[in-house]
């Protein structure tokens, strides 16, 4: 019997023999399958390092890490969202518009007003995001993409053209380090951690997955379901917004037409790819982390080899969709073990 | 506070409701101003990336001259990202108002066949921009080849002069999706070859996030990344800002982006490494794009109009000026 035939035989079906044999294949082929990513990862980044002559450098590991900044301090919030179960297309839209209102007042007031406007607006798309969905049970996927496409047209009423020549503090924010790492880095590793500490540690996180896996057994047991709801929305929306404050001090320009343009995407994606259904109710931080650094450094990696942008496509979307294929499998398994 | 301003600006509410009456004041503006005339000709401007900068400045400035000329009315389409599915929306809807003349750079050339049939037998004059069609009325647009010739030139005159032994390497991006836009790679990459450097990187890019990643990327994998060609400003300047971050030298450097974009031409004038922008006299090709619809339509003049690029170098200031004024005029 192969492992595959062997998952597939149903436990009640056979003999206590047959029983153990499908759960030691089944735990084999779950095990595989959760080593994947991490494997899968690792080997790519070997490959590159052979392939390339900078790749395992820390000055482009750091630089994979800042590059990517803005998606790990999105996807992090994100994932904790999908797990209860809501999700938020509107983050591509809210980076830009808290990106340029940023940009608006770093040019008349300087960095420390530019960065709270950009938070005060990524957090304001928030409440509302977190009223309507949250509070009022209105779907989170139309509210969402109404927002995306009201915060786009927003920003560019704003800003018709780029935004540029902003104080050298700006600059720095976008561009200087601690220790090495990116201010961008550093911000990303601060999210990460957060969200690993709420998630594995604190009561809230329980809460949260809880409310993903039946929100109304979450709400009978007395979860403030709404409340958590509304908050993490509000969160996501703080974090969309400093992803575009840090964003556009990087590029130390604020163009509302192209800045953040298929980011939910991307964050998405990273989500997804991380493990956590689209209903939520499960999921790990370190998945959706590693996640996201597999894309970043598949895209660095293909970069450095100037492979053309049809085979870096080819690429890209094949281990996406191996992983993903093998991310049904395991929950598959899982479901049947 | 002096931030203020700037914060309330924010406001979302504010910013759409002003957006809405905005839009409503201007539309009753237009029909004033055409009111006196014996026939208004409607023609529908469709570009569906509708996001960026100089495609923003072009259909305002076509606006103008509209108003300019009389008796037009110039509709606008809001599409943004290549999206198919809206352009051919509205271009549905102004086929069913049965407008004069539609211009049109279409997604998907093939998508658009059937109402460019419709279009023409109720009298619709159809006209394209940037491409072609079978059976149009017109064409206008400006020239993608003449584009990368002029960066070819300019870019193969510098290496001569600055690296005419080699010793450095080129960074080039690309857009493979839109096979109109070809010469703008293809002709520098081969003019950057033919001088003796190696082109190490081409990959598609059109905007600031992505040039600053590449040209990171490719700085640390070939320290001697002197050269970048970008398909678009966008992507050169972010590629500029990699260079600065880098702390290369900037008289060893060489950018150059196309299209002629605000940040892009101010990057030119400040002088430095950003040393050339193949730009598209925004003024003269929203003055064709609403010129060629009227002689499509009246008979009278030329429905195919093709607007020459200018190179902008720092060393020509008179030229940047006249440039950088079509944004200014813009809103």
């Amino acid at each position: 019997m192969t492992i595959l035939e062997s998952v597939a035989v149903s436990p009640s079906n056979g003999s206590p023999t047959a029983k153990r044999a499908s759960r030691t294949a089944k735990r084999f082929v779950l095990h595989g399958i959760n080593w994947f990513m991490p494997v899968a990862t690792m080997g790519l980044m070997l490959y590159f390092t052979v392939a390339t002559k900078s790749f395992l450098t820390p000055g482009n590991l750091l630089a994979v890490l800042t590059q990517n900044g803005p998606t790990f301090i999105v996807a992090v919030v994100a994932a904790v969202l999908l797990m209860a179960g809501f999700v938020d297309l509107s983050v591509g839209s809210t980076l830009a518009l808290a990106g340029v209102c940023s940009g608006l007042t770093f040019l008349s007031a300087g960095l420390a007003p530019g960065l709270m406007a950009g938070l005060a607006v990524g957090t304001a798309i928030g409440v509302i995001n977190g009223i309507l969905i949250g509070w009022l049970n209105l779907s989170p996927l139309v509210v969402t993409l109404g927002m995306l496409a009201a915060t786009r047209g927003i920003a560019q009423y704003l800003a018709p053209d780029s935004l540029y020549g902003f104080p050298e503090d700006v600059n720095v924010l976008g561009n200087g380090a601690l220790f090495g790492v990116s201010y961008l880095g550093v911000a990303a590793l601060l999210v990460i951690g957060i969200a690993l500490l709420t998630m594995n540690r604190l009561p809230i996180g329980r809460k949260i997955v809880a409310i993903g896996v039946n929100s109304r057994a979450s709400y009978l047991v007395g979860i403030p379901v709404k409340r958590i709801t509304v908050l993490l929305y509000i969160v996501l929306g703080l974090a969309a917004g400093l992803a575009g404050v840090l964003q556009v001090a990087r590029l130390d320009s604020a163009p509302s037409g192209t800045l953040g343009v298929g980011f939910e995407v991307t964050v998405l994606t990273a989500v997804l790819l991380g493990g956590i259904p689209f209903n939520g109710g499960r999921g790990s931080i370190l998945r959706v982390v590693l996640g996201v650094w597999l894309i970043a450094v598949l895209k660095n990696g293909l970069t450095l080899l100037n492979l053309g942008p049809e085979i870096a496509g080819i690429v890209t979307g094949s281990v996406l969709v191996l992983a993903a294929g093998l991310e049904a499998v395991r929950y598959w398994v899982h479901r049947t073990k | 506070m002096q931030f203020k301003p700037a914060l309330i600006a924010c406001v979302a509410t504010a910013a759409l409701a002003s957006t809405v009456a905005l839009s409503g004041c201007s539309g009753s503006a237009s029909s004033a101003s055409n009111a006196d005339c014996e026939h208004t000709y409607t023609i529908g401007f469709s570009h569906p990336i509708g996001e960026a900068e100089v495609i923003k400045a072009l259909k305002s400035l076509a606006k103008d001259h509209a108003t300019k000329v009389g008796c037009v009315e110039l509709l606008l389409d809001s599409t943004t990202g290549m999206k198919l599915e809206s352009q051919r929306a509205t271009v549905e809807s102004w086929v069913t108002q049965k407008v004069d003349a539609i211009v049109l750079w279409p997604v998907d050339s093939t998508a658009f066949a059937g109402l460019q049939r419709q279009a023409q037998s109720q009298g619709t004059k159809w006209l394209t921009y940037l491409t072609s069609m079978d059976g149009q009325n017109g064409s206008v647009g400006f020239d993608n080849k003449l584009q990368g010739q002029q960066i070819a030139e300019d870019v193969t005159a510098w290496i001569k002069k600055n690296y005419p032994n080699g010793g450095a390497t080129a960074a080039v991006t690309t857009l493979t999706t839109l096979p109109p836009s070809r010469p703008r790679y293809e002709l520098p990459i081969k003019a950057i070859e033919a001088a003796g450097i190696k082109v190490v990187s081409e990959q598609n890019c059109t905007d600031q996030a992505c040039g600053l990643q590449i040209a990171e990327d490719a700085l640390r994998e070939h320290p001697d990344l002197r050269i970048f060609v970008g398909l678009s400003d966008e992507s050169a300047i972010g590629a500029m800002k990699a260079f600065k971050n880098a702390g290369v030298d900037p008289s060893a450097v060489y950018i150059a982006g196309q299209d002629g974009s605000p940040e892009g031409l101010a990057a030119v004038k400040q002088g430095g490494m950003y040393r050339a922008s193949s730009a598209i006299p925004m003024d003269a090709l929203a003055a064709s794009i609403v010129d060629a619809a009227v002689a499509a339509v009246t008979g009278q003049g030329e429905p195919n109009q093709v607007t020459p690029t200018v190179l902008a170098k720092a060393d020509d200031p008179k030229l940047l000026a006249d440039l950088i004024s079509n944004f200014e005029r813009k809103g």
